[in-house]
């Protein structure tokens, strides 16, 4: 049987039943291997025994488990990033496009306008958007009928004379 | 009932007011429609909280609706199709006191109409960057690049026109040019138009007087910073566009070069 160097043994159960850890043969050929006990005894369960101490082999998962975390953690952190990116993208268009109704640029409602710019998420988007453009659309059907009745009266003084 | 339609003779009375040019905003789109796009949006921004602002756009032809036109004092195109276009644009202002503005920001505050008058005794007034929130290059061991060059304020006298025309000319043969001009300053600053601007005010123009805005983060908030940088209303918001959203509206082969000109 070939000697095979040992190392970075921790527990891969909470039961502390079953170590992981590498075999490094003398080939250079590295082999992570689970062990554990057996009711006939296992040589490389011995090994591990005789080369670290329960503490380091501890330490070892502690660390482990940390590091997992910190990727855990890191990860999540990446995808609530990534998603904020998303949500806060799809509000920059939603407002853009808003202001690309002419309805909407052309109002002289400059408070919802500022409300609108302000706007936290798309739904306020475009509710506002909807409000203003609506109110913009009764002020022009109002001056145009005004213009109407303007005009109308203008012709008719016109013609009695 | 009178008609409330101007006459033909009052309207030639309108049309010969002579434009006021001694204050103005300057805006500058290029490489791609996002920032026209952009740069509509905060120019109606103006309009809403500032009536009176007049505003210049210098942008490409391509990019250029009729529908917009109103909100401007002038559309100026035949521009470089540059990353930094806005430098070749702020020697040709026709303003005496220009507010120069990034199109990615808008105006939330009235308070836009007295942003001229916080100009002093001095040529350029800018603001900081917060370094939680953006890139404080140090260029040296005592000195760093800590002013936000996406607004300011700056004086159109013969001293300042110069600055502006070298700082474009300089940005323009930093970024191109092999090796590094200026073996004393870090390579790493050859992307920065921060580090031409700093160094032109360090080594060749140090009698142009520059000051931050007082209370600068409300006139230049950017979307990053802490509530707690003002206690007052923010002025203009500086949200930045995404990657994304340029290079989708970006022209097919920008050549980023400052010969290119559309």
């Amino acid at each position: 049987m070939m000697e095979k160097e040992i190392s970075d043994p921790y527990w891969s159960s909470n039961l502390k039943n079953q170590i992981v850890c590498k075999f490094t043969y003398p080939n250079g050929e590295i082999v992570t291997a689970s062990v554990s006990q057996t009711e006939e005894g296992n040589p490389d369960w011995d090994a591990i025994f005789s080369k670290f101490s329960i503490e380091q082999i501890n330490e070892n998962t502690a660390i482990r488990t940390r590091r997992h975390e910190e990727v855990k953690l890191s990860r999540q952190m990446e995808e609530q990033r990534r998603a904020d990116n998303m949500r806060r993208e799809i509000l920059f268009m939603a407002k853009s496009d808003a202001f690309e109704v002419d309805l909407v640029r052309t109002s002289k409602n400059s408070a919802l306008k500022s409300k609108l710019r302000k706007a936290t998420t798309v739904m306020e988007v475009s509710l506002l958007a909807s409000i203003i453009a609506m109110e913009n659309y009764n002020e022009q059907k109002a001056v145009e009928i005004t213009e109407t009745i303007e005009s109308t009266e203008t012709q008719s003084t016109a013609n009695t004379a | 009932m009178k008609s409330r339609k101007p006459s033909n003779q009052q309207k030639l009375k309108v049309q010969q007011i002579p434009h006021d040019l001694s204050k103005g905003i300057l805006l500058v789109a290029s490489i791609s429609a996002a920032y026209y796009k952009a740069a509509i949006r905060l120019a109606i921004s103006i309009k809403d909280h500032y009536p009176d602002a007049r505003i210049i756009l210098f942008t490409h032809e391509s990019f250029v609706r009729d529908k917009d036109r109103y909100l401007f004092e002038e559309i100026r195109t035949g521009i470089p199709v540059h990353s930094r276009a806005k430098l070749w644009a702020l020697d040709k202002t026709p303003f005496d006191l220009t507010l120069y503005m990034d199109c990615d920001t808008e105006v939330w505050h009235e308070d836009i109409s007295n942003i001229f008058d916080l100009i002093g005794d001095n040529d350029i007034m800018i603001t900081k960057i917060r370094e939680y929130a953006g890139k404080v290059v140090k260029i040296t061991d005592n000195d760093a690049m800590i002013y936000h060059c996406g607004l300011f304020l700056y004086r159109k006298t013969n001293r300042v026109m110069s600055f502006m025309s070298k700082w474009w000319a300089d940005y323009d043969y930093q970024i191109k040019t092999k090796p590094w001009p200026w073996p004393h300053y870090n390579e790493k600053m050859k992307p920065w138009d921060q580090f031409t601007f700093w160094r032109l005010l360090k080594e060749e123009y140090t009698d142009i007087k520059i000051d931050v805005l007082p209370d600068d983060a409300r006139w230049n908030f950017i979307h990053l910073y802490l509530d707690s940088e003002t206690d007052k209303p923010i002025v203009i918001w500086h949200y930045t566009l995404s990657r994304e959203a340029i290079h989708a509206d970006a022209f097919e082969h920008p050549s980023g070069t400052a010969i290119d000109f559309r």
